[in-house]
């Protein structure tokens, strides 16, 4: 046994239990917590978001660039304008988009080869409405799809909706292609259930119609320390070829220690008659440098849901939010609110208590396989990471005032199709943390040719990927 | 090596069916005898109709009791593969194809009463290519349809052909030149739906494309039949293109519909199954608008071959109402008590054939005997007599030669 395996074990048996019964149940609010924490580039404070941009201030800039049997440049930038809004710009290729955000109002139009789309949402005290527009390609033919939906707020914690599709080229004589109903009904941090049915008429290329009926039900909560999620759903697909298919998927992430997390899922899909028609089934364990925490436990979730239901009684219509990229949305959409005086110290708490149970991984397996009869594709792949901490220290070493620095990762997938032909892909990447609001990533990644491809005339591709992100108040 | 003449060349005997009988029903005539007599013997339709009525059963009634006739094709289709050589010779340099072994497949699928053969003739294989071509030939001479399967038994080479848009109109000219052309009959009224009687020529485009091949089902739709089919048609209208089938247990089904979705009735003539499980039947029980040809249908296991023809066959034609036509696998393969139902072994300085499914091989048989409604039948040798008369030409291998090195 080498010195560092030694070390990680010792690292393991010597953050014991105690840490174990911490993670079970949430800890208390902080009632203070850090305001400042240290990285590569220097200390960070929490920024202070309802400041106006006078009368610009940058707040995202994002730059990638990818170099495989072509070379694409991504880049999105977005500023805030005062205190009125956010407006992005970004382009992808060929693809090109500009979007304006306020707190009530989100407005975004983009254009690809002659395809545009155009986007629209209403956020009101008690509803949102939105909608979305899109021309066709050059193969459909002028026409617009349109998607309106809308939702209505109960309560703090249940919203109903419905949204629907139409098509003004009318296939088979009909402009409405789609309608559904739903709910998301948030019962605290604690517990989540969603829902919905809809029936959607699409004509497949052969030029027939499917109607399909469709209704789904999710629940995701956190008991007992872990976070248990579920979802079933089941589909008749009526036409030419009618069948019944249904599937779920469930997942659990438990912590086993104070720094060890387990995740596990399972996702199905069946057919009648048939029997299981797709698989992936995923392990995975991930050491951390400081505690976990789970998202819907801890202060922040508690934080979390504090704002959002305060913010809803004011009229500003959120949910709670639980990824970090939801929460950062939020506080921006907060820091324009005409109230963002009253909500700005919850805002800021929010923030503080993000930053204070931020999860630290360090070391990290995962393991999936993963089968889906209709292509005949059948795939294995395992991935592992090593991250260091800022500042730097042994993984064994639990550091509260760890950040994520440098994380190295390392993936192998194994995708089976046709006879047995095996086509294998490498990838790596190195990320950089330089500070929790700026990363630098670069990734490498080689794919031997599927047997689809050797058909196709396309071998072993190698792209390498830069990327480079600042997302300010992140 | 010297070719049998006279005999079945099958010396086991299936209960049920005397082979005493069959030898005097297959007494040969004189070939070139009354042409009438073998008009009609098939079903001249698509395939031959389900065993409780048999295609040849008609005509031969009307035939006079003492002349010989074409074995009536009283059983459907069957799968056999290009054959040409027991003994592998790493040093062959021109490849070798027995006459014997050729005969002895094509002489069962004629005495037996089939309608069809199907066959691969795979591109990326020099020898086998060529010896599908005496195959083909001979068995639509006797009237019986020839389905060609244009896929290779490994690797890719055909399937990039096909999707190179350069290379494809080569490769299915080749195709086209070598295997379109219907022979002259072995006797006029062979009773083929062809012209003058023969059997059609059928080509189907690869085989379990996402099974052999890892090409998902609308991406064979789209980047393969389509553009094959538009070659075939302006290089041969008469060819049947028969769209390739996917594997025959559960996981088959959701892949033809998804072909279907994507547009396969608008560039096949024909659309393909394979049943090698009776769960599939009901997934493929959808309407299509086309006629569907079962082009494998069988059950591992020597002692359940009997089962899978008699009750399953029956199953799949009441099941699946488009279904035409079902091709039996296979009338032989090297692996011992699985699907064949001959083995072929060498004897001396010839080959015979020994029935190894014998409970499936006498069903056929007698169905064949019932047809006849004891007509004597006119004997493989005396309609084939030669059967190098159907080998690859001087012009096939040169042919096949120009695209391979092109």
């Amino acid at each position: 046994m080498t010195p560092a395996t030694l070390g990680f074990l010792l690292g393991f048996l010597l953050d014991p239990p105690a840490s174990v019964s911490q993670a079970s149940p949430p800890p208390p609010p902080t009632t203070v917590a850090s305001d400042v924490a240290d990285y590569p580039l220097g200390p960070m404070s929490i920024p202070d978001l309802g400041r106006p941009g006078e009368p610009f201030k940058l707040v995202d800039l994002r730059y990638h660039v990818s170099d495989t049997d072509r070379t694409t440049h991504a880049f999105a930038t977005r500023v805030k304008a005062w205190n009125r809004g956010y407006l992005g710009a970004s382009f992808e290729g060929e693809r090109r988009e500009m979007a304006w955000t306020s707190q009530r109002l989100e407005l975004a139009a983009a254009g690809e080869e002659g395809v545009y789309g155009f986007f629209g949402r209403y956020r009101a005290p008690r509803f949102i409405f939105s909608t979305a527009a899109e021309t066709g390609g050059a193969t459909e033919g002028s026409g617009w799809l349109l998607s309106p939906a809308l939702s209505v707020r109960l309560s703090p914690g249940l919203e109903v909706g419905a949204w629907a599709v139409g098509n003004s080229r009318k296939p088979d004589d009909r402009f409405l292609r789609a309608t559904s109903l739903g709910f998301l009904w948030q019962r605290g941090v604690g517990f989540e259930a969603a829902g919905e049915i809809g029936r959607t008429r699409e004509t497949v290329e052969a030029g027939f119609e499917n109607t399909r009926d469709r209704g789904a039900l999710s629940v995701v909560g956190q008991w007992r320390g872990a976070e248990l999620a579920g979802e079933a759903w089941v589909e008749d697909v009526d036409g030419r070829f009618p069948r019944r298919e249904g599937g779920g998927s469930a997942q659990a992430r438990v912590p086993l220690a104070a720094r060890l997390l387990a995740e596990g899922g399972a996702l199905v899909r069946f057919e009648r008659g048939a029997g299981l028609r797709a698989h992936e089934y995923r392990g995975a364990l991930t050491w951390f440098g400081r505690r976990v925490t789970l998202p819907r436990s801890g202060e922040a979730a508690t934080r979390a849901r504090d704002l959002a239901h305060r913010a809803t009684k004011r009229g500003d219509n959120e949910r709670i939010a639980f990824t970090e990229e939801d929460r950062r949305a939020q506080r921006e959409r907060l820091s324009l609110s005409r109230g963002r005086a009253e909500l700005r110290e919850d805002v800021a708490a929010l923030h503080r208590a993000q930053v204070e149970e931020r999860n630290v991984p360090l070391i990290g397996l995962e393991i999936v396989d993963a089968e889906d009869a209709l292509p005949g594709v059948a795939t294995q792949a395992a991935r592992a990471f090593v991250g260091v901490p800022w500042p730097p220290a042994w993984p064994w070493q639990a550091n509260d005032a760890a950040v994520s620095f440098l994380r190295l990762d390392v993936s192998w997938q194994r995708q089976t199709s046709g006879i047995d032909f095996e086509a294998v892909t490498w990838s790596s990447s190195l990320s950089v943390a330089l500070n929790r609001e700026m990363d630098l990533v670069l990734r490498w990644s080689r794919a031997d040719p599927t047997a689809l491809d050797l058909i196709r005339g396309v071998g072993r591709r190698r792209t390498v990927d830069l990327a480079y992100v600042y997302a300010f108040g992140r | 090596m010297r070719l049998r003449r006279g005999g079945s060349h099958l010396d086991a005997r299936p209960p049920g069916f005397g082979r005493r009988r069959f030898l005097r029903l297959t007494a040969g005539l004189p070939v070139g005898l009354a042409g009438w007599l073998g008009k009609g013997c098939s079903a001249g339709g698509d395939g031959t109709p389900t065993p409780t009525a048999p295609a040849g059963a008609t005509p031969v009634e009307r035939s006079p009791e003492d002349t010989p006739i074409p074995v009536p094709k009283a059983n459907e289709g069957i799968n056999v593969h290009p054959l040409r050589r027991l003994d592998a010779d790493p040093a062959e340099q021109d490849p070798v194809i027995v006459p014997d072994l050729v005969a002895l497949q094509v002489r069962s699928v004629y005495e037996l009463g089939f309608d069809g053969l199907r066959i691969t003739a795979p591109f990326g294989d020099r020898g086998s290519f060529l010896a599908a071509i005496p195959y083909a030939r001979t068995a639509r001479a006797l009237g019986i349809d020839a389905v060609v399967v244009l896929a290779d038994f490994a690797g890719f080479t055909l399937a990039q052909a096909l999707h190179d848009d350069d290379w494809r109109g080569e490769v299915l000219r080749l195709y086209a030149t070598v295997f379109a052309p219907a022979p002259e009959p072995v006797r006029p009224g062979m009773g083929g739906p062809g012209p003058r009687g023969v059997g059609r020529i059928a080509f189907q485009v690869l085989n379990e494309p996402t099974h052999f091949l890892g090409v998902p089902p609308d991406v064979y739709v789209h980047e393969f039949l389509a553009p094959c089919y538009t070659q075939l048609k302006a290089e041969s209208p008469e060819v049947i293109v028969v769209s390739a089938a996917e594997v025959g247990n559960v996981d088959g089904p959701a892949r033809v519909r998804a072909m279907l979705e994507a547009g396969l009735e608008s560039v096949t003539d024909r659309v393909a199954y394979h049943i090698y499980s009776r769960a599939a039947i009901p997934l493929l029980s959808g309407n299509v608008r086309h006629l569907v040809w079962i082009t494998e249908s069988g059950a591992s296991g020597t002692a359940n071959h009997l089962p899978w023809v008699r009750d399953v066959f029956p199953e799949i034609h009441a099941g699946i109402e488009d279904a035409t036509r079902i091709f039996y696998f296979d009338l032989f393969d090297p692996d011992r008590g699985v699907y064949r139902l001959l083995d072929i072994r060498a004897e001396g300085d010839g080959y015979r054939a020994v029935v190894e499914s014998t409970d499936l091989y006498g069903f056929f048989a007698d169905r064949v005997a019932t047809a006849a409604a004891g007509r004597p039948l006119l004997g493989f040798d005396t309609l084939v007599p030669d059967i190098r008369a159907y080998f690859p030409t001087e012009a096939d291998i040169r042919a096949y030669d120009e695209v391979w090195e092109g």
